[in-house]
């Protein structure tokens, strides 16, 4: 891994990808990453939140999981015992929360990891593959982008109501032709470069030029389409699960929300900010990690920091 | 020539559409449900089940159900789901317009001075949004401007005859929603197209001859940012459509959204099939309307 972060940048893709100092470039590469302010803000978040939400549970558990019904401790305000307050069903919302962010943060990496792959293969297919192959691609995932990802979320959602496996499968498959794309028009741009040339008339196999010489390169737009892939899952398993299909029971930062709703109507308005505003903080430390390793793996591209 | 490029493109939408539809209708044929009875209800005799299935032609082969809502649709059979689509139009329209617009004012914010506050607020602004699920965008402003401050409803235009009357006050929260959650995706674009167009020779020119900032802007760097502002719109219409379900449901507004999901969770497919291609409908349509305004804007481009 730490050999294919260190291979030429686009900006210099003259250099062959196994030059001698692919050990310096690592070090190099681990020193760039480390004054890069977005990388330290998204990881931290990115851990924080991992921590509240596989970790808290262990430690603070107050009747979190529970379905029972205490009427008499809906919508307590926030105090000592309850931190965050109660929610609709009377449980502690800070527990609710820890418990809530495991389904989302999981579901969304998942999808997000299959999605990225099969965006990868198909798009390095299509952008290495010839035109017959890159046409046939590209129509596929313009058919793809043409239908509104929830739909064909929500129509087997309610028919079939699958475990959360089966959601994760279908929404990446409605998630990937961003990445296909991306990775397409960069594999377009770099098969004709003469370090591919060299891989190819040194006789390198296929697999092994696709893998060592063009992936390398690759990596900061996969970084960046990555981010983007991770916000829209997780967006799309939110609203599914906010308008009643989505993600399976137990209660998740977009169910807390939709059932929560409720109580602001009556004045309890601290039970509904939670969920929110966690889901903010998920995207951002992801955007933000990714803006952070794009830029040390490649100085030289575009675009603007966002911290 | 555009009428043989129009005709073409219109003749590839239609198939899209059946294409969606044939997927559907398979869908649910495979699904393990006797929708027959589901909708003949609980207390249903055999006798009553077997009338609903052949009242709705469920007994018949797959192609021939196909068949028979082909026959439907020239007879008008797809009025219930169009009017569903009404309401989820006007909100889509409406808040393109407004996410425009914003997104463009945005945009000349972080052109006219780079690096300053404003540019820098405007970034911010664009990235905070980008973080926000639509339904979180949507609460946040109901709650402000509907709960705390009391200006304006809580909910879009229901089925409620007051709320129809008061239409436009009603329609604010959830197009000013929709557009924010726009904002998010074409502000990125709006902004590089006009930093490209800034760059090129005719903005140097009209810049040379003495033109005032605002009538640059308008005139020579806005018109020309605007063609890969227009793909990237008719594009996102399929994104938008995910956000408009949300925010149907948040709004508890009637739509293309509630009206999909409320006929799945009642078994009613043949509803359910004709939203869904009322969707494919309009987003496909959309993209089409995309591409030949793209066409018409910039004469360079050759029909194919």
């Amino acid at each position: 891994m730490t050999r294919g972060l260190s291979k030429a940048p686009a900006s210099s893709p003259e250099l062959p990808p196994d030059a001698p100092d692919a050990r310096r470039g690592a070090l190099r590469f681990l020193r760039r990453l480390g004054r890069q302010r977005a990388f330290w803000v998204g990881g931290g978040l990115l851990a924080f939140l991992l921590v509240f939400s596989f970790l808290g549970p262990l430690i603070f558990a107050y009747h979190a999981g529970e379905t029972e019904i205490r009427v008499a401790q809906q919508f307590l305000p926030p105090s000592l015992a309850h931190p965050l307050g109660t929610n609709v069903l009377g449980q502690d919302e800070l527990a609710q929360m820890m418990i809530g962010g495991q389904a989302p943060i999981l579901a969304g990496f998942e999808a997000t990891a299959i999605a990225a792959a099969i965006g990868i293969l198909l798009g390095m297919a299509a952008g290495y593959g010839g035109a017959a192959a890159d046409s046939l691609l590209m129509r596929a995932s313009d058919v793809v982008l043409s239908v509104p990802q929830v739909v064909p979320i929500l129509l087997l959602d309610a028919l079939l109501q699958p475990g959360t496996q089966v959601l994760v499968l279908v929404v990446a498959l409605t998630a990937w032709p961003p990445m296909a794309r991306a990775v397409r028009a960069r594999t377009l741009a770099l098969r004709s470069l003469p370090f591919m040339e060299a891989a190819r008339a040194g006789g390198a196999p296929l697999g092994r030029t696709l893998r060592r010489h063009l992936l390398p390169n690759l990596l900061d737009d996969i970084l960046v389409t990555g981010a983007q892939v991770f916000a829209n899952v997780v967006l799309v398993m939110a609203i599914t699960t906010f308008v009643g299909l989505g993600l399976p029971p137990p209660w998740n930062w977009a169910s807390m929300f939709a059932g929560d709703m409720n109580g602001v109507l009556g004045g309890q308005w601290w039970v509904v900010f939670p969920p929110g505003i966690a889901f903010s903080l998920l995207l951002l430390s992801v955007s933000l990690l990714s803006e952070g390793l794009r830029h040390a793996l490649n100085p030289a591209y575009g675009g603007q920091a966002a911290a | 020539m555009i009428a043989q490029y129009l005709a073409r493109r219109l003749l590839e939408a239609a198939l899209a559409v059946l294409v969606v539809a044939l997927l559907v209708f398979g869908l649910f044929h495979l699904m393990p449900y006797n929708v027959a009875a589901i909708l003949a209800g609980p207390r249903a005799t055999a006798a009553q089940v077997a009338a609903t299935a052949a009242a709705l032609g469920l007994n018949l082969p797959l192609p021939l159900q196909f068949l028979r809502w082909l026959g439907d649709l020239a007879s008008g059979g797809m009025a219930l789901a169009v009017q569903m689509a009404m309401p989820t139009l006007e909100l889509l329209l409406l808040a393109s317009a407004v996410g425009l617009a914003l997104a463009l004012g945005l945009a000349e914010l972080q052109v006219r001075a780079p690096g300053s506050v404003w540019d820098r607020l405007a970034a911010t602004a664009a990235y905070v949004l980008y973080t926000l699920p639509s339904f979180w965008v949507g609460f946040i402003l109901i709650y402000f401007f509907a709960i705390e401050l009391l200006w304006l409803p809580a909910t879009g235009p229901t089925l409620d005859p007051a709320s129809q009357r008061a239409w436009p006050l009603y329609m604010v929260l959830p197009v000013l929603t929709l557009a924010l959650t726009t904002i998010a995706t074409w502000s990125g674009g709006v902004r590089a197209a006009i930093e490209e167009s800034l760059r090129s020779d005719y903005v140097r020119t009209a810049r040379a001859k003495g033109a005032s900032e605002r009538r640059l802007f308008r005139r020579h760097i806005l018109r020309n940012a605007l063609l890969p502002v227009i793909t990237t719109a008719g594009m996102s219409l399929p994104g938008l459509f995910n956000n408009i379900i949300a925010i149907e449901y948040l709004f508890a507004m009637p739509g293309l959204g509630a009206g999909l999901i409320g006929a799945l969770i009642a078994f009613d497919f043949g509803t359910a099939v004709d939203l869904v291609v009322v969707i494919a409908v309009v987003t496909v349509l959309g993209s089409l309307v995309a591409d030949v305004c793209y066409v018409l804007a910039d004469p360079r481009i050759q029909y194919r």
